[in-house]
């Protein structure tokens, strides 16, 4: 072996070399402790990279990223324009099938107009009735429900991504009804937790 | 269509399905942040701003000249902000944010044409090239700040923001072996501060 | 209408002091009721509750628990009343509570956290729970479970079945009636089923179904990212519509059949087709095994 490998032990280290030169290299680091020490060194500012928790930046935008947020539309990540009305007369539909009066009138949702963008109203209806609804629940209710709550959220983000590339197909749409009927059933049983249990 | 294979095999894996309970690094928290948010919740919005904009502020200030870093920052927020919705949660999300960080970044440096060098006063030369280094203890940060441009841009990308040498290669007009010989020459030089700054 | 009568707590009580532990109260109580009537055990903060039925007209209550609950029993033979009193010291004592009811007493247990066992009943059960375990065997007649976090299973079951559970696995064996089995987070399994309409839906688990396909009948099944396995009799009579988003269909048996594109829903007809069969999945593999 001539000479060291030195600018090849990044590579080592990220195993990016072909399994020739590794070999190569590996049999050098065998018998060069410097080498052995150098290729240390640089894991350590490996370490170092992915163990970095930035310090606080100098200026803070946050106040003028509120006001542009406040004022500007949001892109929904379904439904452009033309295909903006099929998908909200199907979300019509899930949103009328959600229509519940439970218990004492605690948890409902209503049926909206059509043309409205339904889809998230009905679900961001049940997101504002999670909101009231948790700080009434016991912790043994509220963390698993708040766990499936999520899963079912982020199912919903998916097919509503999907319904941007193929907003006409229905198996998407029927996922997504099933996916909101889950959620209303979850809520719907949490709620029943909130009703006192008769006492004789 | 096209006809099924008709066998009993079994053992097939799932189709792509998200571990949910592995989304990267992702705690519950911000998971159900990211979800409260793609619904509108500017709080969880701010939480999640929080979070991530000590990073993307100083990848912003590394990548370029520091009077553009606002600006860049809050145009990075706000278009994290409309494009949450179409976030589906297969990635974990401060991988997501670093991306259209990045591309909100490095549009920045294109519209103002070829970067400018930022060289720190008494900047450590290059070790292979046979100079000495200022025997100065710099901070992590201090010490990225004062590495070559091109080497510390490779870097930032790389060890700090998870992205491969090929994507590094096309937004940086280099060729992909000399993103990786930056990024080595990188590391050698980080490492001569990390061993004086020492932590253990 | 004042229709309880307070039935004397302790028949045959013995309270036992043991040094060094809590007081412990046992209780066991017999009397009779209206075979037909009503079993209503409410409000247990914490309870482990085995039922059983037998072919008199009484009831036998046998009880264990920490001398700082009081256990309150009303009944006017028609309905029994169970209660529990428990202060805050004892919020962590469970309430053990063994009950031999008559067979055609309809059931219903609520409790926050329980373990209930159940077998031998002619009549509904109802439960609901926001954890632990609910196992019925031998039951004949309307089954409804609901919990969060509860682990539901049924075996040698008789009648319409609503199973509901948040997170938790659902396994239904050999089961003749209608059933619904839903949850977000577990599996559901359902294996031996005679029924004409089934769904079984799960958001994030597996779901598994062996059983009749009866003609005209119903069957839904779905999950979000688990896998679909059925396995539908050699004389199954179904149109299935299944499809899933990101996932695959595959169909396994003696005859060749067309499945959808990825991606899309599409239609396999089995025999007559004439039962309805859903199986779709976002990313879950749809897997239907047709027997040979």
């Amino acid at each position: 072996m001539t000479g060291h490998p030195t600018d090849r032990l990044t590579d080592f280290l990220e195993g990016t070399l072909d399994p020739a030169a590794r070999g190569t290299v590996a049999a050098h680091l065998a018998e060069c402790a410097d080498c052995r020490r150098l290729l240390a060194e640089l894991g350590a500012v490996r370490q170092r990279a992915a163990a970095w928790r930035p310090s606080p930046p100098p200026s803070d935008p946050w106040p003028t990223i509120r006001h542009a947020i406040r004022a500007a539309p949001r892109q929904r990540g379904w439904g452009r324009g033309r295909h903006r009305r099929w998908i909200v007369a199907g979300a019509v539909t899930a949103a009328a099938v959600a229509f519940l009066v439970f218990g004492r009138g605690v948890f409902r949702i209503e049926r909206t107009p059509p043309n409205a963008p339904a889809t998230s109203s009905a679900d961001s209806a049940l997101d504002a009735q999670w909101r009231e609804l948790r700080p009434h629940l016991g912790a043994e209710v509220t963390a698993p429900v708040a766990e499936a709550l999520t899963l079912i959220n982020v199912s919903l983000s998916e097919i509503t991504a999907a319904m941007v590339d193929d907003p006409g197909n229905p198996l998407l749409q029927a996922l997504y009804e099933r996916a909101l009927a889950d959620k209303v059933t979850v809520l719907m049983d949490a709620t029943a937790r909130l009703i006192p249990t008769r006492r004789g | 269509m096209r006809h099924s294979n008709i066998s009993a095999t079994r053992g097939i894996s799932r189709g792509a399905p998200d571990d949910l309970s592995g989304e990267g690094d992702l705690d519950v928290a911000e998971r159900e942040d990211v979800v409260l948010a793609q619904h509108g919740d500017e709080a969880a919005f701010e939480r999640l701003y929080r979070r991530h904009f000590p990073r993307v502020s100083r990848s912003a200030a590394w990548l370029m000249a520091d009077a553009d870093v606002d600006d860049v920052v809050q145009e990075v927020f706000i278009r994290v902000w409309r494009k949450l919705p179409t976030f589906a949660g297969r990635a974990p999300f401060g991988a997501w944010l670093n991306r259209v960080a990045l591309h909100v970044i490095l549009r920045h440096r294109r519209r103002r044409g070829h970067r400018r060098e930022r060289e720190a006063p008494g900047a450590p030369a290059d070790r292979s090239s046979g100079g000495g280094l200022a025997d100065v203890a710099l901070a992590f940060e201090d010490a990225v700040g004062a590495l070559p441009a091109r080497a510390r841009e490779v870097f930032v990308m790389y060890d700090l923001n998870g992205i491969h040498h090929d994507e590094i290669a096309v937004h940086l007009g280099i060729a992909p072996e000399t993103s990786r010989s930056q990024l080595h020459r990188a590391r050698m030089l980080l490492r001569r501060h990390l061993c004086e700054d020492a932590p253990r | 209408m004042s229709w309880y009568r307070i039935v004397q707590l302790v028949t045959a009580a013995a309270v036992l002091a043991r040094p060094g532990l809590a007081q412990t109260t046992a209780t066991d109580t017999t009397f009779a009721v209206d075979p037909g009537g009503h079993l209503d055990a409410n409000g247990f903060e914490y309870a482990s509750v085995t039922i059983r039925g037998w072919d008199r007209d009484s009831i036998r209550i046998r009880a264990t628990h920490a001398s700082a609950i009081r256990l309150e029993i009303k009944s006017n033979r028609r309905v029994v009343e169970l209660r529990e009193h428990r202060p805050p010291m004892a919020a962590m004592e469970r309430v053990t509570l063994e009950l031999t009811v008559p067979r055609a007493m309809t059931l219903e247990v609520i409790a926050n956290e329980l373990d209930l066992s159940a077998s031998g009943s002619r009549s509904s059960v109802a439960v609901s729970t926001n954890g632990g375990s609910i196992h019925l065997h031998d039951i004949d007649g309307a089954i409804t479970a609901r919990g969060t976090q509860v682990t539901v299973q049924l075996d040698s079951t008789r009648g319409n079945a609503g199973l509901r559970t948040t997170n938790g696995t659902i396994t239904v064996t050999n089961h003749t009636g209608d059933l619904t089995a839903e949850t977000v987070a577990g599996d559901v399994r359902a294996e031996g089923i005679d029924a004409g309409r089934v769904t079984l839906t799960s958001h994030a688990g597996a779901v598994e179904y062996q059983g009749t396909i009866k003609p005209q009948g119903l069957y839904q099944f779905g999950s979000q990212r688990g896998d679909l396995t059925l396995y539908l009799p050699s004389t199954a009579g179904a149109t299935i519509s299944t499809g899933s988003v990101r996932g695959r269909v595959e169909v396994s048996g003696p005859a060749s059949v067309t499945v959808p594109e990825p991606g899309k829903r599409g239609t396999i007809i089995l025999g007559d087709g004439s039962a309805q069969l859903e199986a779709v999945t976002f990313s879950g593999r749809i897997h239907i095994i047709v027997a040979p």
